[in-house]
């Protein structure tokens, strides 16, 4: 009869969920990177960019992504822009235009400017990097279903220097993403609409990203394919690779 | 009268002293004179090289950008501009007008990318406001149809281009994407203006549409009018109603004196003048009440006497004051003529300030001509009286408050 009563309470503990059993902040932070962060990835992604005046403009771009330092994107559509290319290495950043044959070396904080007009700079399209390496985090607050963590960097520069992140406690994946610059001035929003599983992980394949600096400005990101983990030949990040 | 001769006469007693405060005062007032010749000139340089490089007599521009001194974005540019030259061509008042486009582009360097500013121009149109040719020191000016810019002379030097190089910029087009060009340099101009020396390059307007996908826009039309420099807000305000009726109503016809950057500098040299009066006033003050006081001082005996043989406080606090008014006089006179004769020889001769006025982000010519008028003569003129009667009254005051007994005990 003990023995019975014994088993019983350690099932009745088991199933309980007590505090010391929840996921930290920095485990959340830890799930999220295993998902989303990559050390190389290609993709093909199409960009709709909607200006305040309401205009819209849809790019389709492909690329190749090695880790923080390395990517190369190329713009699909539209005409104007078809068979322009991004070099990135390290801090510098090259664009080709096939029509001029001409290539435009920029540096240093051009990187945060944005992309053909939309919420996503430069640096936002070409890194990928861990999150737990860069942020502290914390708990702010929590409900059944999501939990909300502030990121403060490590190091004030990164591009966002402070984050919110209101994480789907099913999948582990946020929801939303409050992205702020120094001073945590919100500057804009990420909400990711639509996840998919790709291999082990599950990874955002369609997104939108508000500006709240600017109104009626967002930009929507749709990945029509990516894949991980393979390897790119040597030459694939060099200027030679850029040009041809 | 009598007090007038009496201040003569005074004045003739310590011939030295009055002749040191005269002199001080009158150079405070010959400062003052070419100071205000100066900035005159200064001033009419500014509104001149402004209107002609940048401003017009009008300038339309998107409402929201009255007030910015940076370029506008491609994205802010004005819209149906055909239509919209129409409504201020035939504007009452208007000799002509023209559209630019003005845009932050970077140009391709041997090792990287330098930031510069793009314009678009009419080069027929702009016959009535820059005239860029006369500018030019090297090749010729592009025309309408080409493909061809003209590259201020730093920036040519800068980039280590001359005439016949090709230029690679890249720009942000009206999508907010990359706008690339490819362009032959045809013209290095040199305006004498450090900031468009230095940073500025001028395109034809139709290639400036393409780049930046800105078919029928402009980010500025600038006016030529009768009289711009009077009739300017007049024809400003005409020109937004016409605007407003026509439906464009996020944009602004800005007469010269209210744009944002010249408003800065006229506000800027209108402290520095004020600045410098108060300084000058300060510096006569002290000399001219450091020498009537003397002057006091060493008559203290004499006042009292003046006052034992029934003459009253006032008579002595006006026979100061009348003898400083005196000095005051003869140095303004001095120091008028000084200031207008060394504010007219640079008049013609100029006065070389290339070396600094080139580092100014701001359209001025580095030579200034200063211009003095007969208000210069007559301000100056005033503030030398004025200086001297202020400077006196504490000294006046001093001796009317003598007891005559004891003056008159005064060894």
């Amino acid at each position: 009869m003990k023995k019975r009563i014994l088993l019983l309470l350690c099932l009745i503990l088991t199933a309980m969920p007590l505090p010391g059993f929840a996921k930290t902040a920095e485990e959340w932070i830890h799930h999220i990177d295993l998902n989303m962060n990559y050390m190389t990835a290609e993709y093909t992604s199409t960009m709709t960019v909607h200006h305040p005046n309401g205009q819209e403009r849809v790019y389709r771009m492909q690329g190749k992504v090695q880790g923080d330092d390395y990517a190369l994107m190329e713009f699909l559509e539209p005409p104007r822009d078809r068979g322009t290319r991004y070099l990135k290495r390290e801090k510098n950043l090259w664009i080709y235009f096939p029509r001029q044959d001409r290539t435009l070396q920029i540096q240093g904080h051009m990187l945060r400017e944005c992309v053909q007009g939309s919420d996503l700079s430069y640096e936002d399209l070409t890194e990928s990097s861990q999150l737990i390496e860069k942020y502290t985090s914390l708990i702010v607050s929590e409900t059944d279903s999501t939990v909300t963590i502030c990121l403060e960097a490590k190091e004030m520069t990164v591009s966002y220097p402070f984050q919110l992140l209101q994480i789907d406690k099913t999948s582990g994946i946020p929801l939303k993403i409050v992205y702020s610059g120094v001073g945590n001035t919100p500057i804009k929003e990420m909400e990711i609409l639509q996840t998919q599983r790709i291999g082990k992980r599950l990874f955002p394949v369609v997104m939108e990203i508000r500006s709240l600096l600017v109104e009626n400005k967002w930009t929507r990101l749709e990945f029509e394919d990516i894949e991980f983990g393979m390897e790119f030949p040597l030459d694939t990040f060099t200027k030679e690779g850029l040009e041809r | 009268m009598t007090l007038i001769r009496l201040a003569i006469r005074n004045t003739r007693r310590q011939t030295r002293r009055t002749i040191y405060t005269g002199l001080a005062i009158g150079i405070a007032v010959a400062a003052l004179t070419f100071l205000d010749a100066y900035l005159r000139g200064a001033l009419e340089s500014m509104v001149n090289s402004f209107t002609r490089l940048d401003a017009g007599h009008v300038k339309i521009l998107p409402a929201e950008a009255v007030k910015k001194s940076r370029p506008l974005s491609p994205e802010e540019a004005m819209r149906d501009i055909s239509r919209l030259l129409e409504i201020v061509n035939s504007t009452p008042g208007v000799i002509s007008s023209t559209p630019r486009i003005k845009f932050p582009v970077l140009l391709d360097k041997s090792n990287g990318s330098i930031p510069a500013v793009g314009v678009g121009i009419s080069p027929l149109g702009e016959e009535n406001f820059m005239q860029l040719g006369q500018f030019i020191i090297q090749g010729k000016m592009m025309s309408d149809s080409s493909y061809g810019v003209v590259l201020g002379a730093e920036l040519a030097a800068d980039l280590g281009k001359t005439v016949g190089d090709e230029l690679f910029m890249v720009a942000r087009d009206a999508f907010g994407g990359l706008g690339p060009g490819l362009y032959t340099i045809c013209g290095i101009s040199k305006t004498g203006v450090g900031m468009v020396d230095r940073k500025m390059f001028y395109l034809p307007l139709p290639a400036a549409q393409e780049q930046l996908a800105l078919e029928d826009a402009a980010t500025e039309v600038v006016c030529r009018l009768e009289n711009g420099l009077e009739s300017a807000e007049g024809i400003a305000s005409q020109m937004n109603e016409s605007l407003k009726r026509a439906g464009f109503d996020h944009i602004s016809a800005v007469p010269w004196q209210q744009q944002f950057a010249l408003f800065q500098m006229i506000s800027m040299v209108g402290l520095a003048k004020f600045l410098m009066m108060f300084l000058l006033a300060i510096i006569a003050l002290t000399t001219v009440i450091n020498t009537v006081l003397m002057s006091v001082m060493e008559r203290t005996r004499e006042i009292g006497a003046l006052r034992a043989l029934g003459f009253d406080r006032g008579f002595v606090l006006r026979m100061i004051l009348a003898e400083s008014l005196v000095v005051g006089m003869l140095g303004t006179i001095f120091g008028i003529i000084l200031g207008i004769g060394v504010a007219t020889f640079f008049h013609y001769v100029g006065i070389d300030l290339s070396g600094s006025l080139s580092k100014i982000d701001f359209p001025i010519r580095p030579i200034i001509y200063p211009h003095p008028v007969l208000l210069t003569a007559i301000q100056s003129a005033i503030f030398g009286l004025i200086v001297s009667l202020i400077a006196a009254w504490y000294p006046a005051r001093k001796a009317v408050r003598l007891d005559p007994a004891q003056a008159l005990r005064t060894n």
